[in-house]
């Protein structure tokens, strides 16, 4: 039972964390059809920047706020330098891109930190057990911020103006088009708020995982099969994705093997893929939702 | 005049669709736009919506030219474009999707709300399926819905796009009568179809396009009862 407790508190923070990338992932996806695979290095980002400020002002809560505020700025001047410019090129070009970008993002990393691990203390240290299961107030500061930004991101998708705007632009460009929106607005905005949840993640990471160049490549990939396995363009679909992916790999790697931790995931989308191509909450005619 | 497009010419890439198009609407007026599949009449709606560019030519709104000025721009200043299909936003439902169109107006949600009850006296659709996704109604349905969200801003002009394709007659009809009742209440409107008898019968007047050139125009009535415009034009069978 401990292990149960234990393994299951694991996989909902890993599967927080994967949520709130691929959450983002789907906006943009959904949104404008861009792979935005640099969303991974973006939470990387967002790490050392949380180490950066936190250490320069001694508040870890400082550093993520400055993270998730500067990764909105870096997400909209990305889109409007990059993926703007290639707003009518083939799918396979935005793919690319978003891959060089990683690259660019990484580099400039290595030669601003450099390549050692950079640490980050807990923002509370200690632990709280529950049900024989340890569990660091950390993790729980993990789940209880992704949750709430879940919260947040389902009341201003369905209870705003600019919230139906973003999900109108995601169902029917001509149909946004044809009402006076702006999809470029519209898509500029999507891209802050995806790229804000990355730094997020990065942000509340940075304590458990360190910061290092490489550190949102992983990410990357897990949100990438979190889309996919959910529907694309599901943001819904990605939260709940990202949290089922979670505990897949965390009870995998429990009770199964650890060296094939990062494979279950893959297994379950491969399998998923096979039963319903369009994915557990992806629909052919209807993508949002 | 409420919407005046003077010798409009459009083109995809180095292909020529519109060969300098001119039509005029005035408020409370209904005119059609009619013309076999593949004469330019969707192209000639888009660009007069600010969707597709015109090479040359003008599109003045109450006299003003707005040729260079892009769709958001257009529906702010009250020229709402229905298109082609519908396109209506699946997943949202029939009250959201009419939210949606009230949005770019800039009206507050209680005016955006009081607008919807308004429609749904002339759509009761919108009333019996308010939290339905749009996407699973009845193609006359999301017909009905897809004017009612173009009407949310109350537009000067609405241009719309084949609104009665791929319609049973009954809906047929409906969306028709729903078209006439715009036009009554002072809304200029635009109407493209390829169903002449539904069209012209519901219009003031109507242009006749081939080949992305007008080639006859006149009263409704003076079409219809034009032979030659079924035969030459759109095909005995219309």
């Amino acid at each position: 039972m401990e292990l149960f407790t234990q393994t299951l508190a694991n996989g909902v923070m890993l599967g927080s964390i994967y949520a709130l990338v691929a959450a983002g992932l789907a906006l943009v996806f959904g949104v404008m059809d861009i792979p935005q695979f640099a969303f991974g290095a973006h939470a990387m980002i967002g790490g050392y920047l949380t180490w950066w400020v936190g250490g320069e002002t001694g508040s870890y809560w400082l550093g993520l706020l400055v993270a998730v505020a500067a990764l909105a700025a870096l997400g909209v001047i990305t889109h409007a330098a990059v993926f703007d410019q290639l707003r009518k090129a083939p799918s396979e070009t935005l793919f690319i891109a978003a891959f060089g970008l990683v690259m660019v993002l990484q580099g400039a990393a290595q030669v601003i930190w450099g390549p050692d691990p950079r640490s980050v203390e807990e923002a509370v240290p200690g632990s709280i057990t529950i049900a024989g299961a340890t569990i660091t107030y950390q993790r729980l500061i993990i789940i209880g911020v992704a949750v709430a930004l879940f919260v947040g991101l389902h009341l201003f998708l369905t209870r705003t103006l600019t919230g139906l705007s973003v999900r109108a632009a995601a169902q029917s460009r001509t149909g946004a088009q044809a009402v006076g929106l702006r999809p470029r607005a519209v898509g500029l905005l999507a891209m802050a708020i995806g790229s804000a949840l990355a730094g997020l993640a990065g942000a509340l990471l940075v304590p458990i995982s360190q910061a290092y160049p490489t550190v949102g490549d992983p990410l990357a990939i897990k949100a990438f099969v979190v889309i996919v396995l959910a529907g694309m363009g599901s943001v819904n679909g990605a939260v709940v994705g990202g949290i089922v992916l979670g505990a897949v790999e965390a009870f995998g790697a429990a009770y199964l093997s650890l060296e094939w931790r990062d494979a279950y995931p893959v297994l379950l989308l491969i399998l998923v893929l096979v039963v319903r191509p369009q994915g557990l909450f992806g629909k052919e005619a209807v993508a949002w939702r | 005049m409420k919407l005046e497009v003077s010798d409009l010419r459009c083109a995809y890439g180095a292909r020529p669709v519109l060969h300098g198009v001119s039509i005029a609407v005035d408020a409370g007026e209904c005119v059609s736009v009619v013309g076999a599949n593949g004469v330019g009449k969707s192209t000639l709606l888009n660009a007069v919506a600010g969707l597709v560019p015109a090479r040359a030519g003008t599109v003045r709104l109450d006299g003003r030219d707005v040729t260079a000025r892009g769709a958001p721009w257009r529906v702010r200043h009250g020229l709402v474009l229905c298109p082609e299909g519908r396109h209506l936003f699946p997943g949202l439902t029939v009250h959201e999707n009419l939210v949606v169109g009230g949005i770019a107006s800039g009206a507050r949600r209680a005016a955006i709300n009081a607008r919807v009850a308004e429609l749904t006296e002339l759509f009761p659709v919108i009333g019996k399926r308010r939290d339905q996704a749009a996407g699973t109604l009845s193609g006359g349905e999301q017909q009905m819905v897809a004017i009612g969200r173009a009407m949310m801003g109350r537009p000067a002009v609405l241009v719309l796009d084949e609104p009665t394709l791929g319609l049973a007659p009954l809906m047929v009809d409906a969306v028709i009568a729903a078209v006439r009742e715009i036009a009554d209440g002072g809304t200029a409107v635009v109407l493209a179809e390829q169903n002449l008898h539904a069209s012209l019968s519901v219009s003031e007047r109507g242009y006749v396009l081939e080949s992305g050139r007008v080639v006859l125009s006149g009263t409704g009535a003076e079409l219809l009862a034009d032979s030659g415009v079924v035969a030459a034009y759109l095909g005995a069978d219309t």
